[in-house]
């Protein structure tokens, strides 16, 4: 699709700055896309470490380690820093990545704002971590900040506060630069409806996050003017009401679940064609069903406030409503397989996990659907049943979709194939650990276990003990991704430039060289 | 690099430039917009 000069141009522009300067001052679109990578990969290990210590704790009824409010604040700060700290940036770091080389660009459109997007974000999670030195210790009320709960905060809750605010600040920045790039900087003649399928996700992804961020911000700061300034947005007394935030918070809290797995709905399109050596089955209906789930996406916030109380007809509408996203979601998953249907498949690293992703998250799904039914959430609410639901939804889901992505892209970023044998075997590892780790949780919700809760009855040990041990296996299955990655950056045999073969995958990043140039697209290649 | 490209198109960065700022408004909108919507709940 580029014209072929490519190479001869951009070997004339390799300088790169030097020092530390090179990441302080970073403007350049893989410079910032390598630190949110880092980033997010040490978010990733913080929160998991905390996890483990859950885990730790609910290994054996009765309180072994943690005392009740240490744990509500790891449970807590384990979601804020997973879903902000390590999810959200991985995927912007892959977007900064891919977007200006899958679109023909020489960077993002707005350079300068792409690296205080990612300063921000330091900054917003040393504010977050640091409130478990203070007195009271780190935030306890969970990552959803109900009122009244959350207010009783001490002086962790104002710092909670503004480093949410400084992460939202950090995404509206990013997904400005997102649809800005992706409006403005398409090489000649790529047209919407040519756009890789992962530049698509991510576009409606950054349009949903500069809807719903914002959301999320004017709730947290009600929140703090009635802990600080003695208004009562939630507050019973004068006239608030505690319900509100809840319906506040979900108008956020849903669409910013889309937020999470869009983007790996997109990266797992790029995947299964290039492994099965075919053109993704039904381009057109995948772009549609992307932009239908998130449309979806806003109406069907009260399926996560089913047992507040509220009408008949209420519970109805967001019973069917969230149903209704089964549809394109079902689309995208019938698409997914009918491109692999009689293609010539093979099974790398990228593959392995893409496919996890398929299965896995589809298992997620439904347990989804089963939590939609207005009148059996009344049982499931509250219990180990949604955890295990989300989790399916989101490590299965968006991390292997991350993972899957880093396999892809990774020989094109440093020039090196890495050991396809250590990555096949994180793999394996991760893929049956995390099945040991969050399946057994469908049981134990379903028998009544609640969340959040640091001590339980006898009767769930048994299954605690397993999700326990899945969970060190999984954990300590992530180093052998730490090793494939600083493994390949240091050595290993040349990738060439379109990497896995050489009739697919298809697409403007794989007529660059590899490792891909420092400035690549200076001038703009020819999309026919 | 990316600076020069948008000094040879001056269409396309006046078009980014209201785009950004657009974008930008929507996002600050939506914020005081919900905050707004809620005081009168908030004064009882």
């Amino acid at each position: 699709m580029a014209h072929a000069d490519t190479h001869a141009h951009d070997d004339h522009h390799e300088h790169k700055p030097s020092g530390i300067g090179r990441w302080l001052f970073a403007t350049n679109h893989k410079d910032i896309g390598t630190m949110y990578l880092v980033f997010a990969l040490g978010m990733f290990f913080l929160g998991g470490a905390m996890a483990l210590l859950i885990r730790l704790e609910l290994f054996k009824p009765g309180m072994q380690y943690f005392d009740p409010q240490f744990y509500n604040s790891l449970v807590t700060t384990h979601a804020l820093v997973m879903i902000f700290g390590a999810v959200m940036p991985a995927f912007v770091g892959l977007a900064n990545w891919m977007i200006p080389m899958q679109i023909g660009a020489p960077d993002m459109a707005l350079p300068r704002m792409n690296n205080y997007s990612f300063w921000i974000l330091p900054f917003a999670f040393t504010l977050l971590l640091s409130s478990f030195a203070t007195a009271g210790g780190g935030p306890a009320g969970g990552w959803t900040l109900y009122p009244p709960l959350s207010l009783q905060g001490g002086t962790s809750f104002p710092l909670t506060i503004f480093a949410i605010h400084l992460m939202g600040a950090s995404s509206i920045m990013g997904a400005i630069n997102v649809i800005v790039t992706i409006m403005n900087m398409r090489a000649p003649g790529m047209t919407l409806l040519k756009l890789p399928l992962f530049c698509w996700t991510w576009l409606i992804t950054a349009y949903l996050l500069i809807a719903v961020m914002p959301v999320l911000a004017g709730a947290v700061t009600m929140l703090l003017t009635d802990h600080f300034f003695g208004t009562s947005f939630f507050n019973p007394a004068g006239g608030g009401d505690p319900v509100m935030f809840q319906h506040i918070f979900w108008f956020f809290g849903h669409p910013e679940v889309y937020i999470l797995i869009l983007p790996a709905f997109g990266i797992v399109s790029e995947i299964i064609p290039t492994f099965s050596r075919k053109p993704l089955f039904g381009y057109d209906a995948m772009v549609y069903a992307t932009a239908s789930i998130a449309f979806l996406s806003f109406i069907v916030w009260a399926h996560h406030m089913f047992t507040v109380g509220m009408p008949l007809a209420g519970q109805m509408f967001f019973m069917l409503s969230t149903m209704l996203i089964a549809v394109p979601t079902g689309v995208k998953v019938f698409n997914w397989t009918t491109t692999m249907w009689r293609g010539s498949l093979s099974f790398e690293p990228p593959m392995l996990f893409a496919l996890a992703f398929l299965f896995l998250f589809t298992i997620g799904g439904f347990s989804g659907l089963m939590l939609a039914i207005a009148p059996a959430d009344f049982q499931y609410q509250d219990t180990y049943f949604v955890v295990a639901h989300f989790h399916y939804v989101l490590v299965p889901g968006a991390v292997f979709a991350i993972m899957a992505g880093v396999y892809f892209w990774l020989p094109k970023w440093t020039g090196h194939m890495y050991d396809m044998a250590l990555a096949k075997w994180h793999f394996w590892l991760s893929s049956i650990s995390v099945n040991v780790l969050f399946f057994p949780q469908h049981f134990l919700g379903l028998a009544g276990m609640p969340r959040r809760i640091p001590d339980y009855n006898t009767q769930f040990t048994d299954w605690n003990m397993v999700s326990s041990v899945g969970g060190l296996v999984f954990g300590v299955s992530q180093l052998l991704f730490v090793w494939v990655i600083v493994k390949c950056v240091s050595s290993g045999e040349r990738a060439t430039d379109k990497v896995w073969s050489d009739a697919m995958p298809l697409g403007l990043e794989w007529t660059l060289p590899s490792p891909a140039p420092y400035h690549s697209f200076e001038d703009a290649p020819e999309v026919k | 690099m990316t600076e020069s490209l948008y000094r040879a198109d001056t269409a396309r960065r006046g078009r980014a430039r209201r785009l950004t700022l657009l974008l930008a408004l929507a996002a600050t909108g939506v914020y005081v917009a919900f905050i707004l919507l809620h005081v009168p709940q908030a004064r009882g």
